[in-house]
């Protein structure tokens, strides 16, 4: 099915167009708010954007020109008021059509049968993206998959801020380096940051700089992430990890398109594409203080969900297979997977997502002969989600230190060692999970 | 949320006069990750008589435990609606 999303506040209205969209064979995501509207394009970016022309106000004006959706979507506008000032309007926003209330259902109808017939030819510039983006390292046949590497080619181009959201090990540095890729700045630099992995004390002079002398240990000039980054890309992964204080600052610089180094002065230009990630729910994330608003807002000029491995069903075995030929090449081998083995990769739901499939794919390499069999395979990937090693056992009254220290350790080995996933699935800091593991260690 | 607590489950009007109630969801396809449509029963008392109209599941607001789904939309308007055929 296609994808459509209506924004009106008026449900008769919508109930009534609903049934155009249905019989057109859209699914149909409905939103009477702007906030409802960003929820749906994270839910699932659509195909078609249906929008009340008249229910704009100048918030929802602003996202729909800086979120350039016209070029993103195909965009329809419906309003009383087919004045020239609308249409001008209209075209700033990237409408390709326009229809006055009440809407014709039939010329709807008719219009939907033409946007369906040419969403299904290949784009030619979309050849090439619906197995892999490029040499960007995402792969996947999957619908949810073909319809983000769609996205990503869109939304490249615009230079617009993006939000990336998605579980940890989904893929979100390689979705950036994607948009990168297609974007007027390719040839400058992409600079990754992860705000959860650098001290708050000194993630400020880390992204904007600092001059010498600024405080203790200030030895020389140092030049932050934006200015490293100035005609090319700035990927700030784990946003939420920022603190608030330095969220207030971000944005103020995202605002004014100019940072001061610490202990400067002088404000400086910058020239820097912005895309943010994180690992949460943005509105979770916002209800509990770990994301501003108008910062989300402001980085989400279009928010772009990546999908998690388990929706995107025989995509776990092209990956499979595609980390096995990587070592089998590497390697000078030749190793296969036994059907068993295929099975239990289809059936586990992969909460480590792509990264926990390419360790799985590498210890069962590294323990199989020629053939990989079940036994190879990490222990909670064959006992399913029943598995012991998913589960702890805590009795009634111990301490909640040991609570933390199991749940912690189990975790760690949940991911295999990867300490970022295991802080990103315990809701702390890498910084914080070292210094307990350390803590641990010694006791 | 399982689909035997939704599909019986009677639909009110925000004022909570009943509507009808669900008969069946409307899967996204082919992958179905989403419910795109929920099918209503019309209430039989309502003219023209008993019948099936879809409206999009994200107008449906759930209820507390146990109570209707709440659908957002005039008797009329959902009157309007085309039928949509049993498969």
């Amino acid at each position: 099915m296609l994808q459509a999303l209506i924004y009106c506040d008026d449900a008769d209205t919508v109930v009534r167009l609903s049934d155009v969209f249905r019989e057109s064979g859209f699914a149909l995501q409905t939103a009477g708010t702007l906030r409802e509207v960003r929820a749906a394009l994270l839910r699932e970016a659509p195909d078609v954007a249906l929008v009340d022309y008249d229910i704009l106000g100048p918030d929802s004006l602003a996202f729909l020109e800086q979120s350039q959706l016209g070029k993103i979507v195909t965009l329809l506008l419906v309003t009383s008021d087919p004045q020239l000032s609308s249409a001008v309007r209209g075209m700033r926003l990237g409408a390709s059509d326009y229809f006055a209330k009440p809407v014709d259902e039939a010329r709807l109808a008719r219009a939907l049968a033409r946007i369906s017939a040419t969403l299904a030819q290949p784009d030619a510039a979309d050849s090439g993206i619906t197995t892999a983006l490029g040499a960007d390292g995402m792969h996947g046949e999957s619908r949810p998959m073909q319809r983000l590497f769609r996205l990503l080619r869109k939304v490249g181009p615009t230079d617009m801020t993006v939000l990336l959201c998605g579980e940890s090990g989904v893929g979100k540095e390689l979705a950036a380096q994607a948009i990168h890729r297609r974007s007027a700045r390719a040839a400058g630099p992409l600079v990754p940051v992860n705000c959860g992995a650098i001290s708050p004390a000194i993630l400020e002079s880390e992204l904007f700089g600092h001059e010498k002398g600024s405080f203790t240990g200030a030895s020389k000039r140092h030049i932050g992430f934006f200015e490293r980054a100035a005609g090319g890309t700035l990927f700030l992964d784990e946003i939420t990890e920022m603190s608030a204080a330095l969220q207030v600052k971000l944005l103020r610089v995202l605002e004014a398109g100019r940072i001061r180094r610490v202990g400067g002065e002088q404000d400086i230009g910058t020239d820097v594409r912005i895309i943010a990630a994180t690992n949460r729910d943005p509105e979770e994330a916002i209800e509990a203080g770990n994301l501003r608003e108008d910062l989300y807002y402001r980085l989400a000029q279009f928010p772009v969900r990546v999908p998690p491995l388990r929706e995107r069903g025989d995509d776990v075995l092209l990956l499979a297979e595609r980390f096995l030929a990587e070592l089998n090449a590497a390697n000078d081998t030749a190793k296969n997977y036994a059907a068993d083995t295929l099975e239990l990769l289809r059936l586990h739901d992969w909460p480590g997502n792509v990264r926990e499939l390419r360790n799985a794919v590498a210890r069962a390499y590294v323990l199989a002969g020629d053939v990989i069999g079940p036994d190879d395979l990490p222990a909670r990937v064959v006992d399913g989600r029943a598995g012991d090693g998913d589960y702890l056992r805590i009795s009634v009254g111990l301490p909640l230190a040991e609570v933390e220290r199991r749940a912690i350790l189990a975790t760690v080995e949940h991911f295999e060692g990867d300490r970022k996933a295991a802080a990103e699935a315990l809701g702390i800091t890498r910084r914080t999970l070292n210094t307990k593991l350390k803590k641990y260690r010694e006791q | 949320m399982r689909a035997t607590e939704l599909i019986g489950a009677p639909v009110v009007d925000p004022q909570g006069r009943q509507l009808g109630e669900v008969s069946d969801l409307l899967l996204d396809d082919p992958v179905p990750t989403a419910v795109c449509y929920a099918l209503v029963d019309i209430a039989p008392a309502a003219p023209p008589g008993p019948r099936t109209v879809a409206v999009p599941f994200s107008l449906l607001r759930p209820g507390r435990a146990g109570q209707p789904l709440v659908l957002g939309v005039s008797r009329d308007a959902l009157h309007r609606l085309r039928a949509v055929q049993a498969r």
